[in-house]
């Protein structure tokens, strides 16, 4: 695959609707939704339990087929193909339960290079760990040895040694501590000036979409409610619904306001 | 080290304090000592990150420490009308003047039960109230906690619940028995934003509706400081930081608050952005360290931070235990 110009649009969805059926009840998971993500941008996808985020994740990554409408990487149909590390690449918002733990973690972050000699595998993975941040002489780790925090910097390693065009982060951050959360989405942020991959971040966290996102696409029930540069979005939301996300996420930290209700 | 939230209050009409605390382990002190005090209808929220001994902490109030871990100290919970000293005795409390909210809500509940006859069966075991009036009290509380169809919500497997509706429900469970404690470690964390405003709402309205004392804990400084009234920063079992949520969120004196409020993404006029934060990770309470522990990540560190341990100080309303910050905020030396 040649890489994308800058600017070029990388994933493209059409009208993409996808319906789960089970004997005679149907639910209608992802309705009509249309979206572009240009190359080294991302997009945040906001929503709530139940939104259709994590159904998107797998149209995204070819998991799954949409019922009808399209989900196009690069212009070709996303699917994946055996034998081929994919295109696009995850990092899961449990980073305890994506690695094994019984491997070591190089071994573990060298799965997209199974194409590779041994010898270039572990050099490629080497030097992909140290730009993460993990020691290379803990590559013989396990898991277990490891913080939540390096966990996911190992995981975000695994997604980009293969050098994917496309990231998509379900929650990356949510199970992890402020300060950690802060380290990650910077080093997402670096690791994406230097490469120039497209993002996908699915999040339900505004806050968090504000510090990653070029543009925004809010779903509710399956149904996009916003698509907007983020700037626009967080300027002044259209959707009344957004608009009540926006404001509940823009609560000030003013302290001390939960004076607790008056005995009845 | 003891950090005291304010001075020694009227707890007759009910609340909790808490004198002396501290856990070790084998012989090491783990966390504490601390001492704070919550009047009828206030909160106060217990704030850290993983490793910082939060949850220990709330387990020792429940009684419930791990195997290995002591505990010395004091528990009064108003209710109970006696001091409480040993696991044993606060064991005793629960379900009936002290209620607990646990992080994951499905963990409260037994998959294979309606969860309605959930509601009620702490308090039919313990024969607190008649059947009868066990299920007024449970339609009454699952209204209160925003469920219009409360009968249809008790017929309802835990399977059958989103985290929302399952943290309310467990939230209701945890308040049937009336007690004037609430403990809840992370309630709202499993949630997406807009329930954990409202879930921590509905804690606290039962808090100020019963007069119960409710202490949290939260990994998330801002939500805290936002529903509480008073806050405890812990860092590696040490309380570095107390005082009035209010006056912390905004004059936050030592430099881990500082640096924790600093890190937490907010919807700002900023767009996407590199955001402030505290390089290295917070070392394990079980490991012996001289000084401040918050020394090796600390941008304002002095000499002295690394050999002698700060004591909590009072600054402005809040108690600070650092060798550098002032009470305006600024923390040089």
């Amino acid at each position: 695959m040649t890489s994308p110009e800058a600017g070029e649009v990388v994933i493209a969805a059409r009208e993409l609707t996808k319906v789960y059926r089970s004997g005679q009840r149907q639910a209608r998971a992802l309705d009509g939704v249309s979206f572009e993500v240009r190359a080294g941008q991302t997009l945040a996808v906001i929503g709530e339990s139940g939104s259709g985020k994590s159904t998107l994740a797998r149209l995204i990554t070819g998991l799954e087929t949409p019922t009808s409408g399209s989900i196009s990487i690069n212009g070709e149909p996303a699917r994946l193909t055996p034998g081929r590390a994919s295109d696009v690449q995850l990092v899961f918002q449990d980073p305890v339960g994506s690695l094994n733990p019984h491997r070591k973690i190089w071994k573990s972050a060298a799965e997209p290079l199974h194409h590779l000699a041994r010898g270039a595998r572990r050099a490629t993975v080497t030097e992909m760990l140290a730009r993460v941040g993990i020691d290379p002489d803990r590559l013989g780790d396990r898991p277990g040895r490891f913080s939540g925090g390096q966990l996911q910097r190992i995981a975000i390693a695994r997604a980009l040694v293969a050098r994917a065009g496309v990231l998509l982060c379900d929650e990356p951050t949510s199970a992890l501590d402020v300060s950690v959360q802060a380290q990650i989405l910077n080093l997402l942020r670096e690791l994406q000036l230097e490469i120039g991959f497209t993002c996908v971040f699915v999040t339900h966290d505004l806050a968090v979409a504000q510090v990653v996102a070029d543009h925004v696409l809010v779903l509710r029930a399956g149904q996009v409610r916003e698509y907007a540069s983020a700037s626009e979005f967080f300027a002044s939301p259209r959707d009344p619904y957004s608009r009540s996300l926006v404001a509940v996420a823009s609560r000030s930290v003013s302290g001390g306001t939960a004076r607790p209700t008056p005995l009845n | 080290m003891t950090a005291a939230l304010a001075p020694a209050a009227d707890l007759s009409s009910g609340g909790l304090r808490v004198s002396g605390l501290a856990i070790s382990y084998g012989g090491t002190p783990v966390i504490g000592p601390l001492s704070f005090e919550v009047p009828a209808g206030a909160s106060v929220t217990i704030v850290g990150e993983t490793g910082a001994g939060k949850t220990l902490l709330l387990r020792s109030l429940m009684g419930l420490l791990p195997a290995g871990f002591e505990m010395i100290g004091e528990v009064y919970v108003s209710d109970a009308g006696k001091p409480l000293r040993t696991a044993a005795e606060l064991r005793a409390q629960l379900g009936r003047h002290v209620g607990v909210v646990l992080q994951n809500p499905f963990q409260a509940f037994d998959p294979l039960r309606p969860v309605g006859r959930q509601v009620t069966e702490g308090v039919l075991r313990r024969k607190l109230i008649g059947r009868q009036a066990a299920q007024e009290r449970a339609i009454t509380l699952l209204r209160q906690m925003g469920f219009d169809r409360p009968e249809e919500v008790q017929r309802l497997f835990p399977g059958q619940l989103s985290g929302g509706m399952a943290q309310r429900v467990a939230i209701a469970t945890a308040v049937m028995p009336d007690p004037g404690v609430v403990l809840a470690d992370e309630p709202t964390s499993a949630l997406d934003a807009m329930l954990r405003v409202r879930v921590l709402g509905l804690l606290r309205e039962f808090a100020g509706r019963r007069g119960a004392a409710l202490v949290m804990i939260s990994h998330d400084l801002s939500l805290a400081a936002e529903f509480s009234q008073q806050l405890i920063v812990l860092y590696s079992g040490r309380v570095v930081e107390t005082g009035p949520a209010a006056e912390l969120a905004a004059i936050p004196r030592h430099p881990y608050t500082r640096a924790l409020l600093a890190c937490t993404p907010q919807v700002s006029t900023e767009g996407k952005r590199e955001l402030p934060s505290i390089p290295g990770s917070v070392p394990s309470p079980l490991q012996p360290r001289a000084g401040c522990r918050f020394a090796a990540r600390c941008p304002l560190v002095i000499e002295r931070c690394r050999t002698e341990e700060p004591r909590l100080r009072a600054l402005g309303g809040a108690q600070v235990a650092c060798h550098v910050a002032k009470e305006d905020g600024a923390g040089t030396s």
